[in-house]
């Protein structure tokens, strides 16, 4: 009896290996297609010919192809999570936890309001140069004041007619100290480190001359003050030279007009442009065509979801990611949580909006050998999938009032650049966030050393 | 290919088993298993192929020649042609490279070779390409007739590319005719149901958290919670991967009709590390012992003489496992731990409750994985001084507790299955229903197996770079 009931079982085990087999040659999905719980393109059938033959790679593509192909294959992807959760030991609290949650963040800010005197004294001292805290770019259009070594930096509008209108002016004094912060971060990172600077203008100012018929183009002479004011390794980007070229003759359009940001295909011809200063082939765009597929709280976005997402009249070009990707939340310096990439709470899921975490560990599967830091505003988030390629992982932080919390942070931005031996640094603050106010230069300039 | 893809499960093997099963006659199925098994290992790299037919070549001509040859001289040179043109192969392969760097670092000479693509499984088929040559050399076993049996011998999949060493005196008869009843193909199937369980749910996910340990470990120094972690996690994982495919080849192999010795036997469980290596990879041990050990004297030329013998085996048996120098001291520290056991500690060691000399030896053990895992030498100095507290960042870290957190009762559950614990708690039941718990068990662990592999991506063989 024992034997018989052992015999069916095991040949019950191959007649199951014999019938998925077959189900899986007959029945094949040859085509690619997203699998949305990965992130990543599911492999289609490899190309059969001699040479992939003989390296080998059809045979790789095919054992690829066979598992990404299997049928219920999502099912048997939450079979085992589900296994691998209830083995699982619950966090135990904030202290140790991960911020995953507006109640962890609320709980943060007790323990944040200790730092905040610390934020106003440096803001004081940011401050002390002499600009006002309350003045807007928008409302600056002072003429430009020009001295002999540093002067006021200027951002303007090249009229239709041959004229020049200055748009904003950044004060000298302001551009002086933020190169300084600049320089401190610099210092942190190796010798053959680079930290790039660039700030990306805002729909607002870009409208003004995409299809405006008054402006047709913009330029700025922040690299030629800056510049010099700057230690070796850190580079000041214009990025309106950069995207002056697009700005009437782009693929898609650079900026939308309900929204202030910008759109994927700005943040990558950015991107492109400092990887090809850096001497290194951009990634082609076919690599960023994939979307990104968000899971919070088991709830998936589909792609149709997504791309089909409006604000107001027009429908918004959501940022598509590289494939793979895996995004994690980052506090109290090691603890790691899988999340979303960006917070889909409200309306701006798909890479707009700034990012709480307070901090953010992006690994796109590529192997590079570096890291990179990214440290700015809601620009940087749309930047950072066109960065992927050329780093293992990339972290990121938004260190604006109520996206950064000190006391989640757990360690200060030095250390984060320790742990994560990172080799490159992105600085990127928009119009919007003005670099150059004391807000964000004390910011910038308190975090980076501040003792815990 | 690999046991746990489901190319093997899903079309290879279903494939096999219809082909080899359909006619019962000797030379059908060799033919069957000697295309299937080139099949297998040109699968991944068709080219390789060449490098084991022309080892196989020379040795099978050596082999004729020791046959007709009637002089002790003319044989041993024969012996020595055939031997050194198989370890030539591995030696270009595996360790030129590594050798000529390092007497170019010794010298400071400005010149770096590159390191060849290994083929897969050369150490492993390399040394069952010698006991061939050995064996009719001793003859203990006499030289095949046929190349392509022998081929069949080098090339038969179940163990070629990741071991057991199957020792050629040992299967001879076998490679002529096989009986294959049944019980023995159920009881192999059984058995690689659950090589292929401890492989997909235990050596996988120590593997994966191991990964995770050691991603967060590269950012910085891990904490002395985080070090341990690591070495445990890694024994853990290179455990059960390795004894999981012997666990695999033994099964496949039976319902094929050849009977390969076991390759493990609990090692975690053992009081001491000799005792350790009566457990661990015991046909690696055994090649060493019968094919090197014993031919350079063994423990019969004096306990000096005795001394080198086990230290140049136990180097032998490091670099074995990869052209680094931390392979070298791998071996070299089991080598002396081994000489200190038998010559200084022996009697402390009977004397001592097994429990204490239980946790010694996995403590040992462990320490070894440290030397094992990195194959920089700044990096194991770094991480064997990690497990003394030398350099941690503290006494716990996040990424540890939350490795602990994720895979802590996993992992638990691992270790209590890595000793005998099943074994123990089937003989206290009763048969009839140790039995039916068994076969239960084999079917639910073959479900799950199934489930895991589909549904995760972390797969890899550890011993498959060997």
């Amino acid at each position: 009896m024992k034997k018989r009931f052992s015999f069916v079982c095991v040949y019950l085990c191959l007649l199951t290996l014999l019938v998925c087999g077959a189900a899986e040659l007959l029945a094949p999905d040859k085509g690619e297609r997203l699998s949305a719980s990965e992130n990543r393109m599911l492999a289609a059938f490899p190309t059969l010919s001699v040479r992939s033959v003989a390296d080998g790679s059809f045979m790789s593509g095919f054992e690829s192809y066979l598992s990404d192909a299997f049928p219920f294959r999502d099912g048997a992807a939450d079979f085992t999570d589900t296994v691998m959760g209830l083995v699982r030991i619950p966090d135990d609290g904030p202290a140790t936890g991960v911020c995953a949650d507006e109640e962890l963040w609320e709980n943060s800010a007790e323990q944040d309001a200790a730092f905040q005197q610390l934020l106003e004294e440096e803001r004081a001292a940011e401050g002390g140069a002499g600009e006002s805290e309350k003045e807007s770019p928008a409302e600056s259009a002072a003429p430009v004041t020009l001295s002999a070594d540093v002067h006021d930096v200027t951002l303007w509008l090249d009229r239709a007619d041959g004229g020049r209108d200055v748009l904003f002016t950044y004060p000298a004094d302001s551009i002086v100290s933020f190169a300084e912060i600049l320089n401190r971060y610099r210092e942190k990172l190796p010798e053959d480190g680079r930290l790039y600077f660039f700030s990306p203008q805002v729909s607002d100012v870009a409208n003004n001359v995409i299809g405006s018929g008054k402006y047709v183009d913009w330029g700025t002479d922040l690299v030629e003050v800056m510049q010099p004011l700057v230690d070796d390794g850190v580079v000041i980007v214009d990025d309106l030279a950069i995207l002056s070229p697009y700005l009437n003759d782009a693929p898609s359009a650079l900026y939308p007009t309900a929204d202030y940001h910008w759109h994927a295909i700005a943040a990558s011809i950015t991107a492109d442009a400092l990887m090809e200063a850096q001497g290194l082939a951009p990634a082609d765009y076919d690599q960023y065509r994939y979307w990104l597929s968000f899971r919070e709280d088991k709830r998936d976005y589909s792609t149709e979801q997504l791309a089909g997402m409006s604000y107001g009249r027009e429908t918004i070009e959501i940022m598509s990611a590289i494939s793979p990707a895996e995004s994690y939340f980052l506090n109290n310096l090691t603890q790691r949580q899988r999340t979303t990439f960006t917070m889909p709470d409200g309306g701006y899921v798909g890479f707009l909006g700034g990012h709480k975490g307070p901090w953010r560990l992006i690994e796109g599967g590529f192997h590079t050998g570096r890291r990179a830091l990214v440290v700015g505003d809601c620009f940087t988030i749309p930047l950072i999938p066109y960065l992927a390629p050329y780093y293992d992982q990339i972290i990121s932080t938004d260190v604006r009032d109520n996206f950064y919390s000190v006391y989640l942070a757990g360690a200060n931005i030095g250390d984060y650049i320790a742990q994560y031996d990172v080799d490159d640094i992105y600085v990127v603050w928009s119009t919007n966030a003005r670099f150059y106010s004391p807000d964000i230069r004390s910011r910038m300039s308190l975090y980076l050393d501040m003792s815990y | 290919m690999v046991f746990s893809s489901l190319t093997f499960l899903l079309i290879f093997l279903p494939l096999l088993y219809l082909l080899y099963f359909v006619r019962s006659a000797p030379r059908w199925r060799n033919g069957v298993l000697l295309i299937m098994s080139l099949l297998f290992y040109g699968w991944g790299e068709p080219l390789w192929i060449l490098a084991m037919l022309v080892s196989t070549a020379a040795n099978f001509f050596c082999a004729r020649a020791l046959t007709r040859s009637e002089s002790e001289g003319a044989r041993k040179l024969i012996l020595a042609v055939g031997v050194v043109f198989s370890l030539s192969f591995l030696f270009y392969f595996k360790y030129a490279a590594f050798f000529a760097n390092s007497l170019a670092k010794l010298f400071r000479l400005d010149w770096t070779v590159a390191e060849k693509r290994l083929p897969i499984g050369i150490s492993f088929y390399t040394f069952q390409i010698l006991t061939y040559t050995v064996d009719v050399y001793r003859k203990k076993a006499p030289a095949l007739e046929s190349p392509l049996r022998l081929l069949l011998y080098i090339s038969c999949f179940p163990q070629l590319i990741a071991g057991p060493i199957v020792q050629y005196a040992d299967v001879a008869d076998q490679l002529a005719e096989r009986t294959i009843l049944p019980d023995e193909f159920t009881a192999g199937l059984q058995r690689f149901i659950k090589g292929l369980a401890k492989k997909v749910l235990l050596a996988n996910v120590c593997g994966a958290a191991m990964e995770e340990l050691t991603l967060a470990g590269s950012d910085a120094a891990l904490s002395l919670l985080g070090a341990w972690l690591a070495v445990f996690l890694y024994g853990l994982q290179i455990y059960f991967d390795f004894s999981a495919y012997s666990d695999m080849a033994i099964g496949l192999g039976r319902t094929l009709g050849f009977q390969y010795k076991e390759n493990f036997r609990f090692p975690y469980a053992s009081a001491s590390v000799t005792e350790f290596w009566r457990r661990w990879h015991i046909s690696m041990g055994s090649f060493f012992r019968e094919y090197l050990y014993i031919p350079l004297g063994g423990n019969r030329r004096g306990p000096a003489r005795t001394l080198l013998n086990m230290l140049v085996v136990w180097a032998l048996t490091g670099l074995w496992h990869g052209a680094a120098w931390n392979f070298v001291l791998w071996g070299l520290y089991f080598g002396v731990l081994l000489i200190l056991e038998r010559f200084v500690f022996k009697r402390v060691l009977e004397a001592m409750p097994r429990l204490l000399s239980w946790v010694i030896c996995y403590v040992l053990v462990m320490i070894s994985w440290a030397i094992f895992y990195y194959t920089d030498l700044p990096s194991v100095a770094q991480a064997v001084g990690a497990l003394f507290g030398v350099g941690v960042s503290g006494l716990t870290d996040a990424a540890a507790i939350s490795v602990l957190r994720t895979y802590g009762i996993w992992a638990l559950g691992a270790f209590v299955l890595s000793l005998p614990v099943v074994p123990a708690v089937s003989a206290a039941l009763p048969k009839k229903l140790s039995s039916a718990l068994g076969i239960v068990l084999t079917l639910l662990l073959f479900a799950a197996s199934l489930l895991f592999l589909i549904g995760q991506s972390y797969n890899p063989f550890i011993y498959f770079r060997f």
